[in-house]
């Protein structure tokens, strides 16, 4: 039950280590533009290895040749099947896990800035498992991945809309009774999903959601990449536009209201977004956890708290962190390991080691 | 200008609204101090009158925009400066952020109340006293004509008293409207112009700060003998609880 | 357990237990009740049109994950029930405690699937149905293995079995049942590294090259097309060659042990080596289904089964056309 305790945002009275964040602002302008440089540097670096490695050996030089044949004029001195393993596998397959995971990491960190609470994540709130159940209905129903991106969105929106309608009280929503109602729904939603697998024949639909709900990127396709594209854009392009007033509602309703800036429909506003950006994620690749939870306290740690810093620097981290998993995902054996089952290996000791910095500084009362 | 008409104010579930009836016109320019015992309602009013809260009757008009400087805020991980650069939220709109000019803005309310040099420190590693001057510049930044101050003093040393005070007076001869909540009048009493006593069982009192606020009334108000030190405004005054022995 | 006579009311509660117990006995009049998938796995296939009947059949005495209805089958008043065996105790322990004669089944292997047949026989008292169905069983096993005991390692082809295709990719590996039917047509399976089911990637399948795929007959909506098409694995040999075919429905799915198990196992054979093992598949079927069932399959019925409108032009198809 650890997950619901009302922690204060942040540090409080001792522990001048734990404070330190690499980004800050005071210090060089040299050192902050080295920083944003290698966060940048990171998506790329793990595209990169993602688009070179593989169960199928593809020289170097010829993955690189293979991908700039389309624009520049290259004489190819690669197989067929290279051609179509970078192109068609390896191309979608990494730039969907980069936008997966880009779009989990800022969703998390504007949620972990609206709700003013470390400890929640896109599915602590109710938005994954709400997305999840819309998912599994439209496998169930029978709808393709668009199809399954709508009914993830409705249902996600609806998970976070019963969620704030659970909390309010006088017209605001207290973030822990947020939290408390998030498990509410998360268990509800979690309760129709069982439902929709019951429904499921054994034999074709059952296996598919099962397989969905782990959370894969196995099945790549452009289309997809479309699809999950259009979510982290407008999700994310919504949050960056609201990241001063984010920042503002981290700091509570009463700053914000005493400074006459109205609260709910901002908090409104950067809920869709989330839920828009964990649809994206949930239609494309099932259930991924973790990603949102853990990536941005490591964003925090290197930018600051700011959310014009802090959300673009999550999308970073989470996109190349999401690509190495998956690398791991689909090179360590022959068979696919499950993504979501690797992301919380890596995520939850992580966050664990997080966790223990934050108590021993004394930040997580 | 500031105009109270009929207003009710009752917490959830008591018995007994804390005011009601309340009728007062504060001018433009003006310094209200805000007194009564704890729990008489002083917060409440101030948020009522910047629209935080809905009265459960009446109304408060303001003919300007005004902005709270709450008690304390929560403990942020902002540096000072990004905490007072949101003071500048409304008016940058939904989708704003702040530029070079608002920071600049922000360094200069800072210099103003003194603390520039703690621009880039963490909010939540200042003193009280630093904290209070950090919301104020925070609140200055908004430039609203009103500003509404829940016990600025309150829990700070003699120096950092000092320091908020002086800044209240510039406030004030710079034209600003301020309710100030507080619970010691006499240091603010030079520089206030009117005076509001909740006695937090339904009863008010509003008028010249030098008539209104007086032993007798104080008695009243916090319902125990209390001895006037010093023979201002304009001079020092203190008012201090009589111990009887 | 000791039955004191044949029995004449079972319960099926194994999906294919339903239709297992249809070929020993006959017939639909001994199944009183049985698992809603089993009916569904019943209707969709041939047997449905072979007994109409089979439609009144009730098939509420299941839940999710096998758990019996146990008021649903006391009503039933079966003599048997049949229950998955590997399964854990709780989904047997209800029916045991009211005093309900359970028969246990495991499933997944070619001798499991023998042990059901005669299990079944003798319960039905169809004893000699059963040795009989089990000797063709033996002979087309015994006839298949001595056809290709001569071949190369190498010249085996390299068969590829997708249990999953449309929603994530899963393959069969070793210890599977189609890993045994790969192996006795006369293949080697491509995906012998994994164990059991595994999913995986298109770059692993690539990597696999089979000669040969084989799609399951459980995803309705798939096609060899999907594969023949599919951005990268139509760059598999299997592809280029067009040898890309879905497993054929008969009175159950040819993927899994069934009674009609040999079938698929000619039927593969005959696509691996057409020149090893010559067989007239489609009067093989009606053989088999009119002593297995009583009932004559149509040609537009052994089309269906045989899925000639999504695979009639596939390579070596052309002996299964009517």
């Amino acid at each position: 039950m650890t997950p619901m305790l009302a922690v204060p945002f942040g540090p409080s009275r001792s522990g001048e280590s734990a404070r330190v964040t690499v980004g800050d602002p005071s210090a060089h302008p040299w050192r902050t533009m080295w920083l944003w440089t290698l966060l940048l540097l990171f998506p790329l670096a793990c595209l990169a290895l993602s688009l070179g490695i593989g169960r199928l050996a593809v020289p170097p030089d010829h993955v690189a040749g293979i991908l700039l044949a389309r624009w520049l004029p290259i004489e190819p001195r690669w197989t067929e099947i290279e051609a179509r393993v970078v192109e068609f596998v390896r191309l979608p397959r990494s730039v969907l896990a980069l936008l997966v995971g880009a779009s989990l990491g800022m969703a998390g960190a504007a949620l972990q800035g609206v709700l003013r609470n470390p400890l929640v994540g896109p599915q602590i709130v109710g938005v994954s498992s709400g997305a999840a159940f819309g998912g599994a209905l439209a496998i169930l129903l029978g709808a393709a991945d668009a199809g399954v991106m709508a009914a993830a969105f409705l249902t996600g929106l609806g998970s976070v809309v019963v969620v704030h309608g659970l909390a309010r009280v006088d017209g605001a929503a207290r973030p822990l009774t947020l939290v408390l109602a998030g498990v509410v729904v998360s268990a509800f939603a979690g309760a129709l999903t069982s439902l929709v697998s019951w429904l499921a024949d054994p034999q074709s639909t059952l296996a598919a959601i099962v397989y969905w709900l782990m959370g894969s990127v196995a099945a790549a396709s452009f289309d997809e990449v479309g699809l999950c594209a259009t979510s982290a854009i407008l999700g994310g392009g919504l949050l960056l536009l609201l990241a001063f007033r984010i920042d503002l509602l981290s700091l509570g309703d009463a700053d914000a209201a005493a400074l006459g800036v109205p609260i709910e429909p901002v908090r409104w506003a950067v809920l869709a977004a989330v839920a828009l950006l964990v649809a994206g994620t949930v239609a494309v690749a099932g259930v991924v956890g973790w990603v949102g939870l853990a990536v941005p306290h490591l964003a925090r740690f290197l930018v600051g708290p700011t959310h014009g810093r802090l959300l673009p620097a999550s999308a970073l981290l989470g996109g190349g962190f999401l690509l190495l998993v998956d690398c791991a995902a689909r090179t360590l054996t022959a068979a696919e390991l499950p993504l979501g089952m690797l992301t919380a290996l890596v995520g939850a000791p992580v966050f664990a080691l997080l966790l223990r910095r934050g108590v021993r500084a004394g930040s997580l009362a | 200008m500031i105009t109270v008409e009929d207003l009710a104010w009752r917490a959830p579930g008591a018995a007994r609204p804390l005011f009601e009836d309340m009728r007062w016109t504060l001018p433009a320019g003006a310094l209200l101090l805000l007194l009564g015992p704890n729990g008489s309602g002083k917060s409440t009013l101030l948020e009522l009158v910047a629209g935080i809260r809905r009265p459960i009757a009446g109304r408060a008009r303001r003919a300007a925009d005004s902005v709270l400087v709450p008690q304390r805020s929560r403990p942020a991980v902002f540096t000072v400066l990004d905490m007072v650069v949101m003071g500048r939220a409304r008016r940058l709109g939904w989708f704003g952020r702040p530029g070079r000019v608002d920071r600049a803005a922000a360094r200069a309310h800072l210099e103003r109340l003194g603390i520039a040099r703690l621009a880039d420190r963490p909010f939540d590693r200042l003193s009280g006293g630093e904290a209070q001057l950090v919301l104020i510049a925070r609140a200055l930044l908004a430039e609203a004509p009103i500003l509404l101050l829940d016990e600025p003093t309150s829990a700070l040393d003699l120096a950092n008293q000092a320091r908020v005070l002086a800044v209240l007076g510039e406030l004030r001869r710079s034209g600003l409207t301020l309710l100030v909540a507080t619970h010691e009048p006499g240091a603010l009493l030079a520089l206030a112009s009117h005076a509001l006593l909740l006695s937090g069982r339904g009863g008010w009192s509003f008028g010249p700060a030098a008539t209104i606020v007086d032993e007798a009334r104080l008695e009243g108000l916090f319902g125990t003998p209390v001895q006037r030190l010093g023979d201002g405004p304009p001079g020092p005054v203190c008012f201090v609880p009589r111990l009887v022995t | 357990m000791a039955l004191d006579a044949p029995v004449r009311r079972v319960v099926a509660i194994p999906i294919p237990s339903a239709s297992m117990l249809v070929a020993v006995s006959g017939g639909t009049e001994r199944l009183a009740a049985m698992n809603h998938l089993a009916k569904t796995a019943i209707l969709e296939g041939v047997l449905g049109e072979f007994f109409p009947a089979a439609r009144a059949i009730p098939s509420d005495v299941a839940g999710d994950g096998f758990v019996p209805n146990v008021e649903a089958i006391l009503a039933r008043r079966p003599d048997l029930v049949l229950q998955w065996g590997d399964r854990g105790p709780d989904i047997v322990r209800p029916l045991t405690e009211v005093g309900l004669p359970v028969l246990l089944l495991r499933y997944g292997t070619e001798d499991l699937a023998r042990d059901w047949i005669s299990m079944l026989g003798i319960a039905t008292g169809e004893r000699e149905r059963a040795e009989r169905l089990l000797e063709w069983r033996a002979a087309i096993a015994g006839r298949l293995t001595a056809a290709n005991a001569d071949l190369s390692e190498t010249a085996r082809p390299k068969v590829l079995y997708f249990l999953r295709f449309l929603a994530g990719q899963q393959v069969a590996g070793r210890d599977t049942y189609n890993d045994f039917v790969i192996r006795l047509a006369g293949g080697r399976n491509a995906a012998a590294e994994l164990q059991g089911f595994k999913p995986v990637g298109p770059e692993q399948v690539l990597v696999m090259d089979p000669d040969v795929i084989l799609l399951n007959g459980f995803e309705e909506a798939l096609e060899p097309r999907h594969v023949l098409q599919h951005p990268v694995l139509r760059a598999t040999r299997a592809a280029r060659t067009g040898r890309v075919y879905k497993m054929p429905l008969g009175g159950y799915r040819w993927d899994p042990p069934s009674q009609e198990s040999p079938l698929a196992w000619l039927w593969l054979a005959s696509l691996l080596h057409p020149e090893r093992v010559t067989v007239d598949l489609r009067a093989t079927i009606a053989e088999l289904y009119g002593w297995l069932y009583g009932r004559t399959p149509s040609a537009g019925q052994l089309d269906r089964i045989l899925r000639l409108s999504i695979q009639g032009d596939a390579p070596g198809y052309a002996p299964f056309n009517g």
